[in-house]
């Protein structure tokens, strides 16, 4: 049982550290954040964020661009523009 | 009245108090799992642990008795289950909108990469570890009886897997996921090839039939995005959870893992590392059930050589769990998942190539669909469910390569097995095949002399070979399960390694010419 127990306790340790470099390599060392983190317009800096799909009949408001895709449906670009 | 305020307050105070342990007692009634009643009443008064049996023999404690890969297999499947559920929250099921969205989880979302990464590793983890515990289970010979149905169970839950893998494929609505499954609809259509043949193809045309039960349509789109999504977030978890509790269930009433007929003669609890067989002199009674004379393998059978399920067996389980998480963890932190450009139906890729655990069946498939496709894979699906029932020896049971011939003839069947596929593989790519040499051959005759056929043939030849050799049926299975997994890995290898634009032949993939 010793064996199993060190195998819980390295493999748990394990995971704690690869978690910890995983969050700090996804936040601070990917080089796509730092290009993200500079775009800007002549307005400022471009806030990043999740596409939208909304449907036009809902008169939803704010910065819409048509996309290739499917009809009746508009949402933003992956910068927000 | 003062007096009974004053009472009922500190009575208050005093549960208030205690609450932490009220809770602890309520979850745990039993009490600290320090003696073997408590031990046992912490597994069966747990809903999940309850699927387990309350003592363990120490013989299925070993790590060569199971490799863990079990338990591989299910911790895959939660972690692939819980990433699954996180990618859903972002994830869009609609053409186009789908690629966009699996973007913004690798680009966008925080950790939403990593979170696709181990879904993706874990699931490949899956798909290895649950073909490993069925060869474990093949060569231990723990398919026989009582053990039938439970091997009938997880041969459902391999086709569950591979299932769930595929359906996963398409969702990133990348030209690796388009024609990836465009590859997986033709294999389904490829009856075609024998209606063809018989020119009864436009009154019976089973091929487009499946095809289009596949897909929802005649080609991969909005349909088969809808279609292999629920497939892959609902119906096939359903399942699978519902085929995995009734097989860890079976494990319980089929009196735990096959184990040798002289097992108790080969162990022996070592006091220094297990806790002692019994603290407290055994009282259990079934009541009614003791005089009704039972018909399960728990019968009659004592508690020699077992120790409790708590601690022994679930430190065992949680520690190949977390080592599966961490397996799965490290994959994903060196190795991306795949995101190649947008799917387009007027740009095939080429090569355009399955799932690699169908990419030896796609090897196949490129000399005939049907035998690739359904003939061969149906051949392997069936003579596996029925391995129990045609194999009803007894000598071997619960041993690694268990039976007449044993290791021995495994590691013979080996050799032929890589040297017959290899050879076949090696004159096919140098020779080319019957299409080559006789241009206006029917397709009939490819579908019956392929080398698939050529080597399921010659592999059958040698099962019947080493049957007689030995005088029995499990002899043959051994010869027969070790030669098509050979077969399986050298197709699979040249599929993934050594093929390239047009299904051509090359040493590397730096030697592809442009396309």
């Amino acid at each position: 049982m010793k064996k199993n127990k060190y195998l819980l306790l390295i493999s748990s340790l394990g995971v704690l550290a690869l978690l910890v470099a995983a969050a700090i390599s996804e936040n601070f060392l990917k080089e796509w954040h730092a290009i993200q983190g500079q775009a800007r317009t002549q307005e400022g800096p471009i806030d990043v964020k999740l596409r939208q799909i909304v449907n036009p009949d809902l008169r939803e408001s704010g910065p819409l661009r048509d996309l290739p895709r499917r009809n009746g449906t508009r949402g933003t670009g992956p910068f927000g523009s | 009245m003062g007096e009974a305020n004053r009472s009922a307050l500190n009575e208050f105070w005093v549960n208030l108090k205690s609450v932490p342990s009220q809770i602890y007692r309520a979850m745990f009634r039993g009490g600290a799992p320090v003696s073997d009643r408590t031990r046992s009443s912490f597994v069966f008064g747990n809903v999940f642990l309850h699927l387990h049996s309350v003592r363990t023999h120490l013989w299925s404690l070993r790590w060569s008795a199971t490799m863990g890969l079990g338990i591989i297999t299910t911790a895959a499947f939660l972690i692939t289950l819980v990433t699954g559920v996180l990618l859903m929250f972002y994830y869009k099921p609609y053409p186009d909108v789908a690629y966009q969205s699996i973007k913004d989880i690798h680009f966008i979302v925080p950790t939403g990469r990593f979170m696709r990464n181990i879904h993706r590793w874990a699931a490949n983890v899956m798909v290895v570890a649950v073909l490993l515990h069925m060869a474990r289970a093949f060569y231990t010979a723990s398919y026989r009886k009582p053990r039938e149905f439970n091997w009938f169970i997880g041969w459902g839950l391999l086709v569950t897997t591979l299932a769930l893998s595929f359906t996963g494929y398409l969702l990133p609505w990348d030209q690796l996921a388009y024609w990836a499954i465009t590859i997986g609809a033709n294999i389904a259509q490829s009856p075609r090839e024998i209606t063809d043949a018989m020119g009864i193809t436009q009154f019976f045309d089973i091929g487009a039939l499946q095809r289009e039960v596949l897909l929802g349509s005649d080609k991969v789109g909005e349909e088969s995005l809808i279609r292999f999504y629920l497939l892959h977030v609902m119906i096939l978890p359903i399942v699978m959870a519902m085929l995995m509790a009734v097989h860890f269930w079976r494990i319980r009433k089929d009196g735990g893992l096959a184990k040798p007929v002289d097992v108790d003669a080969r162990v022996k609890a070592d006091a220094q590392e297990h806790y002692p067989v019994f603290t407290e002199e055994p009282k259990k009674t079934y009541q009614l059930a003791a005089v009704v004379k039972g018909r399960t393998p728990a019968v009659g059978s004592g508690p020699e050589n077992t120790v409790p399920s708590m601690p022994h067996l679930f430190y065992a389980e949680l520690g190949v769990l977390m080592f599966t998480t961490l397996i799965c963890l490290v994959l994903a932190f060196v190795s991306d998942a795949p995101l190649k450009e947008l799917a387009n139906p007027l740009v095939p890729e080429n090569p355009a190539k399955a799932p690699w655990y169908f990419l030896g069946l796609q090897e196949i498939v490129s000399f005939s669909a049907f035998m690739g496709g359904i003939g061969i894979p149906m051949l392997c699906w069936i003579g596996l469910g029925l391995i129990p029932f045609l194999d009803k020896e007894t000598e071997g049971t619960g041993e690694w390569f268990g039976g007449p011939g044993g290791a021995k003839l495994v590691g013979w069947s080996m050799i032929y097995g890589f040297a017959t596929s290899i050879a076949v593989e090696a004159f096919a790519i140098r020779f080319g095949w019957l299409r080559e040499w006789f241009p206006d051959i029917p397709q009939l005759v490819i579908t019956l002399v392929n080398p698939g056929t050529v080597i399921t043939v010659l592999y059958a030849g040698f099962s019947i070979w080493a049957l007689k050799r030995f005088n029995s049926t499990r002899a043959g299975a051994l010869a027969l399960f070790t030669c098509f997994l050979c077969g399986f890995i050298v197709l699979t290898v040249i599929g993934t390694y050594f093929r390239g634009p047009n299904w051509e032949f090359f040493w590397s993939p730096s030697d592809w010419s442009a396309h």
